[in-house]
């Protein structure tokens, strides 16, 4: 399996290249203070998601599953794979990001960048891990020709899904489960932490629950 | 003499088309052609033996182990080549070999190298700057580098002139000078297992028309040209199938001994190649078929 | 060695294999312990199957003229002199069948055979 491990990561180095440039503009484009916090977390996001969906493309254009599935590995170690390369591609992300951003934070203003932190990392895991927990049982089963509207409808979920939320928060704050939201809210950070790693890892489990029974089933 | 593939009754269903059932079997150290018409379910089967598609029934065993449940096992002893070209085009040939040759214990880089060369192979071009012949000749390099027993093809040929066919052939050749190496490959250009495979089998409409060995079936049949009067109630039951034209017929006969001595010499007869005895049957079916 | 296969001969390739190599062996063009060619490689040279190869050589190990050592490969078996003469004796004797059956069908009598036959024994 780990050769598949190897196999995610040259091809998306080739993705990285990409990514790279497009974090740079955004770290130019979003200097405003009023964006700069989420700067760090949208890029690392940003270069995961074009890696991942990049590559998504390129395996389906190639019909690539073919040469894959003859090779002497189970199609369980191939999906267990994909949701590894994840993990990897977030990681590095988050460090191309971080290591961008060090010559920005030196920066005379308006481009003085904070060092990336904490929450950066927490928020870009957060949104990579949903997405791919979304979108990959989708790409299994139908290729990557969906992943493009998919992405899109899940990204702009997770942009307005929390304004949304938020603004009905606000407006109703008697309801019982938004009470029990504010009050864990206000609780302590780690264990918030803890219940959200848990809910993260939960979602994560029963998408790649998914994603194997779709593929240990397909045809090809 | 083991065999290196055993399939029993393989059968598998589509919306608009019916596989099976297929039986087959291929000695160690021999080259099966798998031939039959575009469609008739080569590439099907393939796909079946190597799992690519899931079998609604029936057994395929490969060095005796069965292809799903020893599928990883299996699959190290084999070396594919298809039609298509599967690869990242975007990657070099040196990168998509770095990504395959770990998979398999017994890669051999040495070997490896010495088909790149041998084939003049540039190892750092871009797959999807490559023609079809190199795409394929870098398959098989690919195939052949990880001393496999067991070579399959889908139409490995299709495609390609016919000095490269010439040359792959020969290449498959010298590989089956170990004994212990078995080759399937499919074809519908007849003239490519007709010259060295030793087991054919045809394959029509997802069914398996006759698998016999190469000799025997050229030698079952005589190609019998004559004048149309020739043709009568006691001739006629002897072919297989007549094509009559207005200037005479030509039939396909698979009792030569008894045409022969029926028509002596008021009639001409030539040894069948492949393609006559796979058009003769197939145009027998489909007249059957309609009738 | 030579052996050349002919695609419009009556006869099956592994027969004509057979007979060339027999041939060879007959007229002392191919000696007793000289080895032949594997089976295989044999194929691959004349681009045919391994099958019809391995035909021929079993053949010709039925008449005794080749034996198989397994792992080391064909060889040309030692030929009795009786026998060989004996083999070599019966190929004349069927060529003279042929010349007897090809010369009654034209009408010629015992006496103008054997006249063609001392004139041609001349000859030579």
């Amino acid at each position: 399996m780990l050769q598949l491990i190897k196999k995610e990561l040259i091809l998306q180095k080739k993705m990285f290249i990409f990514g790279l440039c497009y974090s740079i503009f955004l770290f130019i484009v979003f200097a405003d203070p009023v964006f700069r916090n989420f700067t760090y977390s949208m890029a690392a996001f940003g270069i995961s998601y074009i890696t991942i969906v990049g590559i998504a493309q390129a395996e389906y254009k190639n019909n690539s599953d073919i040469i894959i599935n003859s090779l002497p590995i189970t199609r369980r170690e191939i999906v267990a794979a994909k949701y590894l390369s994840i993990v990897t591609c977030t990681i590095i992300a988050l460090l191309f990001v971080a290591v961008v951003g060090l010559p920005f934070s030196l920066m005379p203003r308006p481009f003085d960048y904070r060092l990336i932190n904490g929450s950066d990392v927490i928020i870009t895991v957060i949104s990579v891990f949903v997405l791919a927990s979304l979108s990959l049982p989708i790409c299994f089963k139908t290729g990557a020709q969906w992943i493009r509207v998919v992405n899109v409808v899940i990204f702009l979920l997770i942009f307005f899904a929390p304004v949304q939320i938020a603004e009905y928060m606000v407006n109703n704050p008697q309801t019982p489960w938004i009470r029990i939201l504010i009050d864990m809210a206000g609780s302590q950070t780690w264990q918030l932490m803890l219940m959200g790693s848990v809910i993260l890892l939960i979602i994560l489990f029963i998408s790649y629950y998914i994603s194997l029974r779709i593929y240990i089933n397909k045809d090809f | 003499m083991d065999n290196i593939l055993e399939v029993k009754d393989l059968t598998k269903s589509f919306p608009d088309f019916q596989l099976g059932k297929i039986s087959l079997a291929l000695p160690r150290g021999y080259v099966m052609g798998f031939v039959g018409p575009n469609g008739s379910g080569k590439t099907t089967t393939i796909k079946l033996i190597m799992n690519l598609l899931r079998r609604d029934s029936g057994q395929i065993s490969i060095f005796s182990l069965d292809n799903r449940i020893h599928e990883k096992e299996v699959k190290q002893r084999i070396g594919f080549v298809y039609d298509e070209n599967y690869f990242y085009d975007t990657l070099t040939l040196q990168e998509m070999k770095s990504i395959i040759a770990p998979f398999y214990r017994d890669w051999d880089e040495a070997l490896f190298r010495k088909y790149m060369s041998e084939f003049n192979l540039p190892a750092k071009k871009k797959i999807k700057d490559l023609s079809r012949g190199m795409k394929m000749k870098f398959s098989l390099a690919i195939a052949l580098s990880h001393h496999a027993e067991f070579i399959i093809m889908d139409e490995p040929t299709s495609g390609l002139d016919p000095l490269f066919r010439s040359e792959l052939l020969d290449i498959l050749q010298g590989e089956l000078q170990d004994e212990k190496r078995g080759i399937l490959f499919s074809s519908h250009i007849t003239s490519d297992p007709e010259r060295i495979a030793d087991y054919i089998c045809f394959i029509n409409h997802g069914k398996i028309v006759f698998a016999d060995t190469r000799d025997n079936i050229l030698e079952k049949y005589l190609l019998v040209k004559g004048a149309n009067e020739l043709l009568d109630a006691a001739s006629r039951p002897l072919f297989v199938n007549v094509r009559e034209s207005a200037f005479g017929f030509e039939g396909l006969s698979d009792q030569p001994g008894k045409i022969r001595s029926l028509l002596g010499n008021r009639a001409l007869y030539e040894k069948p190649r492949l393609d006559d005895i796979i058009l003769h049957t197939v145009r027998r079916d489909r007249y059957a078929a309609v009738n | 060695m030579r052996i050349i296969i002919s695609n419009s001969s009556p006869d099956p390739i592994y027969e004509q294999i057979r007979q060339q190599i027999q041939g060879h062996i007959l007229k002392g063009e191919l000696k007793p312990g000289d080895a032949l060619p594997s089976i295989r490689n044999l194929a691959q040279q004349l681009q045919i199957s391994v099958i019809t190869t391995k035909r021929a050589y079993d053949e010709l190990e039925r008449d005794g003229f080749i034996e198989t050592v397994s792992g080391k490969g064909s060889f040309v078996a030692p030929q009795n002199p009786e026998m060989l003469r004996e083999k070599r004796m019966n190929l004349i004797e069927a060529r003279l069948a042929e010349v007897v059956k090809d010369g009654m069908l034209l009408g010629l009598t015992l006496e103008e055979l054997q006249q063609m036959l001392e004139l041609l024994y001349r000859e030579v």
